[in-house]
């Protein structure tokens, strides 16, 4: 099922570190003249380099009217610019022994190209000539609107869970429309999208100023500054936009709804509960208690649910699910999960034993056994995700947007193993509140139960 | 990776030099891709026929290993569809010495994670841990793989999941697609049934479960990988032959005839109402890795339909704006291959997509490939086969693929000469054979009310349901 349980190698993400004295990923951090954020990582034991840059702005900016712009915008960055031609940017990568791509998330868009360490210049001449002076223009936006339209058709509408998820899923759980409205998008808005809603967009997120640029890999560090002062150097800083208010009303009642998915063969049922601030001791937390909850074969979701009651199938879940994972969740946000579940059951039946299995933790705690081994496998996990140089490029990338400080790569485990089973108890009392809980059944079309439930 | 040789000092130079006249309105030039040697590999095998594999790599803490047979799908009686998969699903459910629970349990405090998969051709069982935690590592894996018990509710529970799952795999288009494609292609071989019946599930039972471990699962059809942080080589050895060693050797069951049908052109139409685009493969039986073929094929296909520069993305999606996603494959099995172009186009261009596509294929097996295209397809393969082996994961699984695949070790150290090896002469007649539309056979999963007319356009089509 591999649309549905993407997040869950992304969860994994969310945690695990070495002890500081096994495994240091070195950082080298400054900023250019133009408030360009640097992060040199250099590890030359294979000769490849990821040139990674991350842009300070995402789909929870976008304004009425214009949902999907944040993604349709990434789309017109392999447009071509103005010394490299449509097309260009895809041969010139590929032609030089690399891999490339970008991704839109509601906090920020990414762009890399993995290219074999001794050319890293190309990825820096690509990625500064867009940032410098990317062509936007009638032909190429057109263009991309149709791609977009097919990539949802693909993506979303013909694939079971997905409408749900992306579409119906935030509207449910946010009320401000910031957060709520669908980040994929709707054809009307996307058709609606003008060139100069691209320039507008183009001139007041993607500067210098708003960019985190991080080389990971095969680099000599002296070089490597050179390199970028050259490429990056020159270009001006600019005014940026404000960021609209994404604060959430405090939810007083908790929320329910029937999904009926007309592709989808096996019920599924959504749960969100709202979430702490980034990087609180709360969030520390937060992410130990799903480490219990869903890390690992032994987790109690798969001890529990999928093999004691027999009524879970498959499962994810994430602090910031569907859309973000730990490591890139920003408040407001949810814990949020979604289970595949056997048939014999319903979905409200499902949410009562996802509390309950909660609830025990909130009333019993946690044993120092099943909490050792919990962070056992969170720190491996995270040692197996810092092998490539694209990883470890992402998690410098967004702890540097995200928390100004790309130093948690190496510190942040040591944030979560500190967390005691007393604040965990004290986390799952706190934020898995019925109150506050939000539902969302999904099930198959045909098959659905009269009305909704509570 | 110690064992990695590494070219840098050439690009410094050049780029300092380059700083003080830099054209920035010209993509930099840069040095041929760097020389870059695989980390030592050394081979071994034990007395009861188990071939070992062992690289150092101390970058990390850790240890990945897999322990590969030749026990995959295709060995799967055809009445018992699922058999090699639900074998893989449920060694890491229980043994004569560890529940289900105990065994994750155990896996997750050596950090380490531990699971089967079964594949048409091999079924892998896939470990890791924290380096100092091999000898546990060890222990679990040979436990599962000899003593595998099959608990009666472990079984029951994957079956009802299975058909679960099943159901909601069913629910997917590109799914559809693929298992239809196979079938096309392959029947009557076992390679042409991916996945197994809810009807095949049902018949699965511990005694067939219990069977196919011991028939299969005999160190003489196994290949070890170990790598990582390791102990020193006689340590190692002595770890391995002592969970190991005892392990009886039999002989592996013989893989069912490399027999397949004549490819011809058959467009099939798998209905599926209310779909708003349609799936698409177009493709035939190819070759496997070890086929003289194989190199000039993969180069094809990556001009062809390989990437984001190649022809049918620039042309499809970028031109046309029929895709997103528009590609081709050239998947080598051990006995066998496909290659392929895959698809989604929204119903209403489904005929002018596939002419297209039609005319692309044929186009490259007519005519010459540009010399930049050649290189730029040379470079990429390359490149991106360094990339892959950056991480433990990446390397070890291509090792054991290496093995079962039934490849000369030597296969990862060659990869880059020979993909340098082949020339646009080659390209043109290894796309004449495989690649030219004329014995091409079409599927399609959508609606049939919808686009059967535009498929008409290309012979008879024969329309199925999805069930």
């Amino acid at each position: 099922m591999k649309l549905l349980f993407v997040c869950l190698a992304a969860f994994c993400l969310a945690a695990a570190m070495a002890d500081a004295g096994e495994l240091r990923i070195p950082i080298e951090r400054y900023k250019l003249k133009n408030g360009m954020r640097v992060i040199l990582s250099p590890d030359s034991s294979v000769p490849v380099v990821t040139v990674y840059i991350v842009y300070g702005v995402g789909a929870r900016v976008e304004e009425k009217g214009r949902t999907g712009f944040a993604h349709l915008f990434e789309h017109m960055m392999f447009q071509g610019s103005e010394n490299a031609p449509k097309g260009m940017h895809f041969r010139l990568v590929e032609s030089n022994g690399g891999s490339l791509n970008g991704s839109t998330h509601p906090d920020y868009t990414d762009y890399f190209e993995v290219l074999p360490s001794n050319k890293l210049a190309v990825g820096l001449w690509l990625e500064a000539d867009r940032m410098r002076a990317l062509a936007i223009n009638r032909a190429n936006l057109d263009n991309q609107k149709e791609a977009v339209k097919q990539e949802r058709r693909l993506s979303f509408d013909n694939q079971p869970y997905s409408t749900a998820i992306v579409d119906r899923w935030p509207e449910i759980s946010y009320r401000n429309w910031q957060n709520s409205h669908s980040l994929i998008g709707s054809f009307e808005d996307l058709n609606a999208s003008t060139v100069e809603d691209v320039a507008r967009f183009f001139h007041s997120h993607y500067v210098p100023n708003n960019a985190v640029l991080v080389l990971a890999g095969d680099i000599q560090v002296a070089e490597a500054k050179k390199l970028v002062e050259t490429y990056f150097g020159d270009m001006p800083a600019q005014p940026l936009s404000a960021i609209p208010d994404m604060t959430e009303p405090t939810q007083a009642a908790p929320r329910s709804e029937v999904y009926k998915d007309k592709l989808a063969r096996v019920p599924a049922v959504i749960i969100g509960y709202p979430g702490p601030g980034r990087r609180t001791p709360d969030y520390n937390a937060m992410v130990m208690l799903d480490m219990l909850l869903t890390g690992g074969d032994s987790s109690r979701f798969q001890q529990n649910l999928v093999k004691g009651r027999k009524s879970v199938i498959q499962y994810e879940a994430n602090l910031g699910w569907p859309f973000a994972d730990a490591t890139d969740y920003v408040a407001p946000g949810q814990y949020a999960m979604m289970l595949l579940y056997n048939p014999a059951f319903k979905g409200e039946q499902i949410v009562a034993q996802v509390e309950e299995e909660i609830g025990k933790i909130a009333r019993d705690g946690v044993d120092q056994k099943e909490l050792d081994r919990a962070r056992t496998y969170f720190r491996s996990s995270r040692i197996r995700q810092l092998q490539s140089s694209h990883s470890r490029a992402r998690f410098l990338g967004k702890f540097e947007l995200l928390d100004g400080n790309p130093d948690y790569i190496n510190t942040e485990m040591d944030d979560f193993l500190a967390v005691t089973p007393a604040q965990i108890q004290a986390a799952a009392k706190k934020y898995i509140d019925p109150a506050k809980r939000t539902v969302l059944d999904v099930v198959p079309a045909g098959a659905a139960p009269e009305g909704g439930e509570n | 990776m110690r064992g990695f040789s590494m070219v840098t000092g050439a690009l410094l130079l050049f780029a300092q030099a380059q700083g003080q006249t830099m054209d920035k309105t010209k993509p930099p030039q840069t040095p041929d891709l760097p020389v870059f040697k695989l980390p030592v590999v050394f081979e071994t095998r034990l007395p009861n026929g188990l071939t070992v594999l062992m690289v150092e790599d101390k970058r990390f803490p850790m240890v990945t290993a897999r322990l590969g047979f030749q026990a995959g799908a295709k060995y799967d009686p055809a009445e018992l569809r699922g058999l090699s998969e639900t074998t893989a699903a449920l060694l890491t459910e229980g043994t004569a010495r560890r529940s289900a629970r105990e065994i994750a349990e155990e896996a997750a405090s050596i950090g380490g994670a531990l699971h089967a998969d079964s594949s048409a051709d091999s079924l892998v069982l896939a470990g890791s841990a924290l380096s100092e935690k091999l000898p546990q590592l060890l222990d679990l894996m040979a436990d599962v793989t000899l003593a595998a018990s099959f608990p009666e509710d472990e079984v029951a529970l994957r079956k009802q999941n299975r058909k679960q799952e099943l159901l909601a795999q069913r629910a997917d288009a590109g799914f559809l697609a693929d298992e239809k494609f196979s079938e096309v292609i392959f029947s009557p071989h076992p390679y042409s049934r991916q996945d197994p019946t809810p009807e095949s599930i049902g018949r699965l039972d511990r005694a067939a479960l219990a069977g196919f471990r011991d028939r299969s699962l005999v160190p003489a059809n196994a290949v070890l990988v170990l790598l990582g942080a390791l102990p020193e080589r006689k340590q190692a050895m002595e770890l391995i032959q002592a969970r190991f060693g005892a392990w009886e050797g039999k002989a592996a069951p013989a893989a069912p005839a490399a027999q397949f049908p004549a490819p011809s052109r058959t467009i099939t139409l798998v209905d599926r109402p209310g779909s708003v685009q349609a799936d698409l493969r177009i493709g035939r039986l190819a070759v496997t890795r070890n086929d003289p073929d194989y190199f000039p094929l993969l180069v094809a296909n990556t001009i062809l339909g390989g990437g984001a520069s190649s022809r049918i993305f620039a042309n499809i999606r970028e031109k046309m704006g029929y895709a997103y996603d528009v590609h081709s494959a050239a998947v080598p099995l051990r006995d066998s291959g496909t290659f392929s172009v895959v698809t989604q186009v929204r119903n209403e261009v489904i005929e002018p997509a596939i002419q297209a596509l039609l005319a692309e294929m044929r186009e490259i097996s007519t005519k010459d490939v540009s010399p930049d295209e050649l290189s730029t397809a040379k470079n990429y393969l390359s490149g991106v086969f360094v990339i892959r082996l950056e991480t433990q994961d990446g390397l070890a699984s291509q090792l054991a693929a290496v093995k079962l695949l039934g490849l000369p070790l030597d296969y990862l150290e060659k990869y880059t000469a020979r993909v340098r090896a082949v020339d646009a002469a080659g390209i043109r007649a290894v796309a004449a054979k495989y690649i030219g539309p004329e014995t091409a056979s079409v599927v399609a999963v959508g609606d049939a009310s919808k686009i059967s007319k535009q498929l008409e356009t290309f012979g008879k089509v024969v329309v199925v349901k999805a069930d």
